[in-house]
Order: C-alpha cells, then sequence, then structure tokens
C-alpha cells in the first residue's frame, strides 16, 4: 500500500487570504480523505516561516509523496488545487 | 527648528554621508535609497548594518529579496565585511526572501505576504536587531507580479518596524538617473526620507553622487553630492562644503616667498586664502609655487606639495636651479612632495588621498601643481565640486593654499572663467608674456585679492640662479595680443 499523502497549510491567522483557505479546505474535504493534513499558523511559528522561506500565504505544500509541491492562495479555484497537487478527481 | 521637532541621528556608517544627512539618518525612520541598476544600493545597505556593527555593537537584520545570503557573504568580503562571521556571533541575521527556483509555487487565489512582515518581525526580536536593511523592493513586486500585495507587506513591514524602534534603510530600483523616484512608485510614500544614488557616465567620465531628496523634520546639504566605493572602505561621500562662501578671512598676512610681490598684494597673502598661479605654458607657474614654499618654510611653515605633472626628482631639479633646495626642506621636515599622475586615480579619490595626506603631515600650506592636469580626468561638473571640496578642506585644515592652472593661450586666456577657478580662488596671481618691440619678455600681475586693496600693475620679471626677480610697474599701451610695452 501507498503511503498516505502528508498536506500541509501555512496560513497567517487574521488575514482574509487566510480565512479564506481555512474554509477552502473544507470544499477539497472529498479530495483529502486519503490524505493526512497539518496546518501552521505563521504567527505561533515564525522559525518555521523563516526555515522553509516562506513569504507568500496561504500555502498548501504537499509535504510527501516527493517531490514537494507548493501551491499559493487561498484555495478558491480547487480545481487547479487539486491538479496541482496531483489530488484524486472529487467523489460525486 | 525647535527642538521638539529635532529627530535625533544615528550614524549612516558611510563617510562623509551625515555631514549630507545634516547629522545621520534619522533614528527609528525609514530612509529609502532608489537608485539605477548599478548604483550602489546594496552596498549603501550592507554599508549601513556593517558599520552599526563594526561601531556601535549593534545587531541588524537584512532581508533580502534580490541576491541570495550566500552572494551577499561572498560579494562583500573585498570591503572587509565578514558578515559569516557576523552571523555565527549573532550579529546578523538574514531574512532570505528572494527567489529561488526549487520552491516552484503555483497560483490558485487570492494571497497575500504577510508572512514577511511575521519573518522581519521574529528576526528582530531574536537578534534584537537596532538596525534593518530592506534590499530591494522592485525585485519583491516582479517576484510575484503582484504589486499590491507587495505595496501592502511593505507598508506593514514599515510600521511594525516604526513600532519595534529600529532605524530602516529600504532600497528600491527607479528606471532613469532623472525621472521618477523609483520604478514602481510607491516606496517613497512607504518611506519618511528618500536618498538617490546616481550614476552616470558624462563625456566618458563615470559620475556617482548622492542626493538627500526628502528629509522629514531635518535640516540637510542640498543638492547631489559626489561619493566614490572604495575596497576596505565602501562607499565614501564628499560633500561640497558650500560653507566656504560664508568664510571670513582673518586680517593675517602670509608670505608669497617674494618680498615684491608680497608688497603688490598688500602685504602678502590672506591667511584661510586660495590663491591661484595662471599662466602660459614657461611663464613660471611652478617657480611661484617653489617661492610659495620657501616662504613657509622660512617662517617654520610646513608645506604639502601634490604635483601631478612633474616627478619629485624633477621638481628638486628645477628648485636647485633656482638656488631653492627642497631636499633639504624635505629634510627638516617642512615640505613633503607628493607626485602622481592625473590619471591614476578619479578625482574624487585624489582629493581623499589629499584629505588624507593633510590629516596625516598637517601642513600650514597645500600647493597644487597643477589643476589643468587633473582637469584632463575630469567632467566640468565633477571638476568644481571637486575645488570647493578642496578649496574648504584647506581653509578648514591649513592656512593657505595655492593652485597652479595653464592657460592655453600665450597672451593669458580666459582660463579662469573655464575653470570655474575665479569665483572659488580668493587671489589670482598672473604670469604672462609681453612684447617689447621685437623681444618677448615675461611680466605678473595681482589680478584679484578678496577683501583687499592691491596694486593691479603688470611688472616684468626676470629669472636667474637666486629665482625670480620683479621690477617696477610696465606701462602697457594695448592688450592686443601679448601686452605692447613702452
Amino acid at each position: 500500500m501507498a503511503p498516505r499523502m502528508l498536506l500541509r497549510l501555512y496560513v497567517v491567522g487574521g488575514t482574509p487570504a487566510s480565512e479564506r483557505a481555512l474554509q477552502g479546505v473544507e470544499r477539497l474535504r472529498a479530495a483529502l480523505e486519503d490524505a493526512d493534513l497539518e496546518v501552521v499558523d505563521l504567527r505561533e511559528r515564525p522559525d518555521v516561516a523563516e526555515q522553509e522561506r516562506i513569504v507568500a500565504t496561504p500555502l498548501l505544500m504537499r509535504v510527501s509523496p516527493e517531490p514537494v509541491r507548493r501551491v499559493v492562495g487561498d484555495l478558491s479555484d480547487a480545481e487547479r488545487v487539486r491538479w496541482s497537487l496531483g489530488l484524486p478527481e472529487a467523489r460525486a | 527648528m525647535s527642538a521638539e521637532y529635532e529627530i535625533a541621528r544615528v550614524a549612516s556608517g558611510v563617510d562623509g554621508m551625515d555631514v549630507v544627512l545634516g547629522g545621520g539618518l534619522p533614528q527609528r525612520r525609514l530612509t529609502l535609497v532608489t537608485g539605477t541598476a548599478g548604483s550602489g544600493k546594496t552596498l549603501a545597505a550592507v554599508q549601513f548594518l556593517a558599520s552599526g556593527i563594526e561601531q556601535r555593537g549593534e545587531p541588524g537584520v537584512f532581508v533580502t529579496f534580490e541576491e541570495r545570503p550566500g552572494a551577499i557573504r561572498r560579494n562583500f568580503r573585498s570591503f572587509g565585511w565578514d558578515v559569516a562571521a557576523w552571523e555565527e556571533a549573532g550579529q546578523w541575521s538574514f531574512v532570505d526572501a528572494s527567489p529561488h527556483v526549487e520552491d516552484d509555487t503555483v497560483i490558485a487565489g487570492d494571497y497575500d505576504l504577510a508572512s514577511l512582515v511575521v519573518r522581519v518581525k521574529h528576526a528582530v526580536a531574536e537578534s534584537g536587531a537596532r538596525r534593518v536593511a530592506l534590499d530591494s523592493t522592485g525585485s519583491l513586486v516582479d517576484q510575484f507580479a503582484n504589486a499590491v500585495a507587495a505595496r501592502r507587506a511593505l507598508f506593514q513591514v514599515a510600521a511594525e518596524l516604526q513600532e519595534m524602534g529600529v532605524t530602516a534603510l529600504m532600497t528600491a530600483e527607479r528606471g532613469e538617473d532623472y525621472g521618477p523616484i523609483t520604478r514602481h512608485g510607491f516606496e517613497e510614500f512607504v518611506a519618511d526620507n528618500v536618498v538617490v544614488l546616481r550614476n552616470t557616465l558624462e563625456v566618458e567620465k563615470r559620475r556617482r553622487t548622492v542626493e538627500v531628496l526628502k528629509l522629514r523634520g531635518g535640516a540637510h546639504l542640498k543638492g547631489e553630492q559626489l561619493f566614490t566605493i572604495r575596497t576596505g572602505r565602501g562607499m565614501v561621500v564628499i560633500p561640497q562644503e558650500t560653507v566656504s562662501l560664508d568664510y571670513d578671512p582673518s586680517g593675517k598676512r602670509l608670505s608669497s616667498g617674494l618680498p615684491e610681490l608680497d608688497a603688490m598684494a598688500g602685504g602678502g597673502y590672506f591667511d584661510k586664502s586660495l590663491v591661484l598661479v595662471t599662466g602660459a605654458a614657461g611663464t613660471g607657474k611652478s617657480l611661484l609655487s617653489t617661492h610659495f614654499i620657501a616662504g613657509g618654510a622660512s617662517n617654520g611653515e610646513r608645506t604639502l606639495l601634490h604635483s601631478f605633472e612633474e616627478s619629485r626628482g624633477q621638481l628638486l631639479r628645477n628648485a636647485a636651479r633656482w638656488g631653492l633646495d627642497l631636499g633639504a626642506m624635505e629634510e627638516d621636515g617642512t615640505l613633503r612632495v607628493v607626485a602622481t599622475l592625473p590619471e591614476s586615480a578619479s578625482l574624487e579619490d585624489h582629493l581623499l588621498a589629499m584629505k588624507s595626506e593633510i590629516a596625516e603631515f598637517k601642513p600650514d600650506r597645500v600647493a597644487i601643481d597643477s589643476l589643468t592636469a587633473l582637469q584632463r580626468v575630469a567632467t566640468a561638473k565633477t571638476f568644481r565640486e571637486y575645488l570647493l571640496g578642496l578649496s574648504f578642506h584647506i581653509k578648514e585644515h591649513a592656512m593657505i593654499g595655492m593652485v597652479t592652472a595653464a592657460t592655453e593661450d600665450v597672451g593669458g586666456g580666459p582660463v579662469t572663467g573655464e575653470l570655474h577657478l575665479s569665483t572659488v580662488c580668493d587671489a589670482i596671481v598672473v604670469l604672462q608674456y609681453i612684447a617689447r618691440g621685437a623681444e618677448v619678455a615675461r611680466a605678473i600681475a595681482v589680478l584679484k585679492m578678496r577683501g583687499s586693496d592691491h596694486a593691479k600693475a603688470l611688472r616684468e620679471y626676470t629669472v636667474d640662479d637666486h629665482g625670480m626677480h620683479i621690477g617696477e610697474p610696465l606701462a602697457v599701451r594695448g592688450w592686443s595680443r601679448l601686452p605692447e610695452v613702452l
């Protein structure tokens, strides 16, 4: 069995785009069923922001499987997000 | 200006720049440095932090939007700045917001750069930084092709930096040296103060200047000031010290080295003045400056002679022919000769070299032979600024200066006008050929003496192995080509 996909969503809490992304993740829920999702608020972890050199948020990162893929934006374009991260089609 | 509006200043770390800024960079404010590509913006940003660490032990944060930290660590080693060592000591921190290809990112929807604000705040808090440099905003805008997000983030960064009480310097690109302040047109509204760096080619000569465009609530020097970039020192600004125009000449007189010339000048040259000796080739300009040196030495005054035309050996041999022993004066410490090729450096660097010679030797008199040679390596504008700087510096640090300049016309041409010399110099001594029938002789006149009555008559002079001998006033019949005398 293939290892589960790990996704990490980096946000800066309180900003409109990050708040929208937190809601957008809900819309992706069906596609995320087979993936683990972590949410990191960079206000609480500025060291992570520095380590990952994050300038633009919200940032959804496919940590595994490799290669790492990054999507920046409020996830309003679910189709594009799915395609970029290689997520399965939403089941009807 | 009342004291409550006075803004505390911090040293910029750039030699001469604090004079231009009227005391330094405004503390706890953001200053924008804009310039075209290659104008020295990144250097200004790095030097701002480096000097804070070296001179004041203040930690700094460098936010880079363009060059990688590795490139900055490497590129500034030649200036004597070991960024990597400062990082290890916790004095220098990078916030790396430069583009990385491996971080290839897809954009899907709206976003902002709030993370940048988080990172800058974090770096300042962690290191206890007192200074922050951001280089350069245009790269941030280009990286995200989103000017709105970049602008908002930079405004937020500026507000946070002010909140944290740090002094900040931010750089931005401009398209042309004389055009809009910045390429993206918003940075000047983020900053309290705006400084412009220029790098122009003028008649094949490079000309670097710095200009303070806006300094909120503070006095500063207006206009473009020359600067140069030196290995081991970074940017060095040469302020045009216009204060020289208000100079109050003391009534004290100094010997020209020739009693007859002293009499013509009404008792000698003034203390705190710059004397110009002008004349065609072979009229005796170097001879007159040699007398000037000897006149000082006979009074125990020390002279620094900067020669741009003749070697030291040549100068000594010439002087010996006139019975003046420059070698002996060098030995007893009343003379220092510095012979330099005009083409060996830019005018800015020549002026800096001379300033350090003056600081070291502490002369009473400074002689420069000749300005004509120096003019070859500069533009008219740079030359004028050099002259003003030179004049002020000599008056500030020595008693008197003498400069020589050649006229192309053997009859004495309009050299003073072309070189902007007449307004800068306080006294002008003219040497020229005269025609008496078929015979050509030489004559001397004191054309200008600021603040004094003096005899303007032309007098013939001769030269022998005791130097110059000045005769009685001549009756001049006309000034057609060579002055015809009776």
